[in-house]
């Protein structure tokens, strides 16, 4: 066969592709034109960081925040749509009255009553942080929800599973097209959406931060004024300003519970010297976000008090008079937050 | 004005797209094999050992494929990774388009994700944590399942679970292979994956379940890579 006519096949094939392809694209030409000028808009909100603040970790270009982003989301952290049968929400152990945790409960429960090891931390400010939960199991924002989703003693579900409830529901398909100009929920963007929300449950408006700010409301008393410095003394090194957590994993010499057993980073990174370590929480709204520690195991500010200044585990030792230790507790009531505790586009979305 | 940019690059895309449907490609095709046997769902095999084994979910992300050819050009993949699921034959063959397949010489992929793409939070397509190829507790990719039964695994359902992964050091899991092409190919290669060969050396009676990354997870990635070879 020479090259001509080789040539001519080729053409003819090239052809009878077009053929059958072609109808099939004029259709899609057709659709995305229509689609080029469809309005789908999404309404951009930008994210605050306060003055002072360092810049956050969350890297917001992959995942711009937008209104009806954390409209989603908000929707999702509340619907115990979640969990295997539906009846844990993410809400469930993280109350926004509390600083969004499991207030009065040492270790949060889950799914059919069942406990789990540890007390569920706050959400709070959460863009500025590296890693999640008490041992920073958890590498990024987004993929934290699938903790507690997979978990057998809290949602005992799979993202796989909720994807295919979330598409079957009405509510999510608008929510979803909303938000993404898409009505399919995918496993990527359910948990961009919960990031969406998440990071949006910002507190930096407490007492604190408007003595720092020399703002109206924030007139400390001389007792708070000398709890700053105390703290400033003896707990900034781990409990760092603004955010109150130099996000690192510290052995704060509690003896292990027996019960439980939990060694926290160590079972991350199998490092001997993890052993015992937890991350740093932050203790913004600490008023409410009680019992303290990784296992809830004390109740009041006093306790927790009272096990720094008793523990021999310290790099530092801290010894505090009975009044400083009421006049540290009084600075730490001015961690509390009501415009963020209160703050209705954060509570349960009525319809 | 936005719009009509919108419409612009739409048509480029779809420029783009016609003319990949109309070019040749050069398709890596995957073959998951028993010995000399194509692994079929739920079909017995007797392993070097003797034991007996039966596979219901083998799947393993092949990422960073490239191609090499006699003068050094190398051919890359468009997409970062792809999730082979050896029961599902829609993923046991990946095209490549644009390839001047005449003098391929190696071809170089890893088994597994990167610890850059660890780290990045929520990703789409093959990479979304639906797929159920993330851990949940404790971040990262699972760079491959193999998991079935087997009557000489003394535990409850007498069943395998080998979830290999992690990215972080000491146990970054993930193994870059890069093998030779002998010969001229011009619809293709075929990577051969030959469980017989995971099996060998594996005593089935102890060693069943790995679930975490660590020093075991570690071997196994090590002894994973030998299943592949690139045949005719």
């Amino acid at each position: 066969m020479n090259k001509r006519n080789a040539l001519k096949i080729n053409v003819l094939i090239t052809f009878q592709k077009f053929k059958t392809f072609g109808k099939l694209y004029i259709v899609g030409i057709l659709c995305l034109i229509i689609y080029a000028f469809s309005d789908i808009t999404t309404t951009p909100t930008p994210f605050v960081v306060p003055e002072g603040w360092a810049k956050p970790v969350y890297d917001f270009s992959k995942n711009p925040l937008t209104k009806e982003g954390f409209e989603l989301g908000r929707h999702l952290f509340y619907d115990p749509i979640l969990s295997r049968d539906n009846t844990i929400s993410c809400a469930s152990c993280h109350l926004q009255a509390t600083g969004f945790t499991h207030g009065d409960h040492e270790l949060s429960h889950g799914i059919d009553g069942k406990i789990g090891t540890r007390n569920s931390m706050t959400i709070m400010n959460v863009a500025w942080s590296k890693n999640f939960m008490w041992d920073g199991g958890v590498n990024h924002l987004d993929v934290q929800p699938l903790a507690p989703l997979s978990n057998v003693v809290e949602m005992d579900e799979t993202l796989d599973h909720v994807v295919n409830k979330l598409n079957t529901s009405q509510k999510y398909k608008i929510l979803f097209f909303k938000a993404f100009g898409d009505s399919l929920a995918t496993g990527q963007k359910t948990l961009l959406a919960f990031s969406q929300f998440t990071l949006q449950l910002n507190s930096y408006n407490s007492k604190y931060d408007k003595y720092i700010r020399q703002e109206v409301g924030g007139e400390f008393t001389a007792q708070e004024i000398n709890g700053l410095q105390l703290f400033r003394t003896h707990c900034a090194s781990c409990h760092t300003e603004p955010l109150f957590t130099n996000n690192n994993f510290e052995n704060n010499g509690l003896p292990v519970d027996t019960s439980l057993n939990d060694f926290g980073r160590f079972k991350i990174t199998h490092n001997p010297s993890d052993s015992l370590k937890f991350k740093v929480p932050t203790l913004r709204n600490i008023q409410f976000s009680f019992p303290y520690m990784h296992d809830g195991r004390f109740k009041k500010l006093r306790d927790v008090i009272n096990h720094y200044v008793s523990t021999d585990k310290l790099k530092k030792p801290i010894v505090l008079t009975s009044n400083e230790k009421v006049d540290l507790v009084a600075f730490l009531l001015t961690l509390t937050d009501n415009e963020f505790l209160f703050d209705r586009r954060f509570g349960f979305p009525r319809e | 004005m936005y719009k009509w940019i919108r419409l612009y690059f739409i048509s480029i895309t779809l420029l783009c797209a016609s003319v990949q449907v109309f070019a040749q490609s050069f398709n890596l095709h995957i073959a998951p094999v028993f010995g000399k046997e194509r692994i079929v769902e739920d079909k017995w095999y007797v392993s070097r050992n003797g034991d007996s084994v039966q596979f219901d979910n083998v799947r393993f992300y092949l990422s960073n494929i490239e191609f090499e050819n006699e003068k050094g050009a190398t051919f890359t993949d468009a997409r970062k990774a792809h999730l082979i699921d050896i029961f599902e034959p829609s993923t046991l063959k990946i095209p490549f388009q644009n390839i001047d397949y005449q003098g391929i010489k190696k071809i170089k992929f890893n088994i597994g994700i990167d610890s850059t793409n660890s780290v990045l939070g929520a990703l789409g397509g093959d990479l979304d944590p639906q797929k159920g190829m993330y851990w949940a507790w404790q971040s990262g990719y699972i760079n491959m399942k193999i998991e079935g039964r087997s009557p000489q695994c003394k535990n409850r359902k007498n069943a395998f679970q080998f979830h290999m992964g992690g990215y972080m050091q000491p146990f970054y899991a993930m193994r870059t292979l890069e093998l030779p092409i002998k010969g001229i190919f011009t619809e293709g290669v075929t990577l051969t994956m030959d469980l017989y060969k995971f099996f060998e050396k594996i005593n089935i009676n102890t060693q069943n379940s790995i679930m975490i990354p660590s020093k075991e997870a570690m071997q196994l990635a090590d002894l994973s890579i030998q299943m592949f070879s690139i045949n005719k």
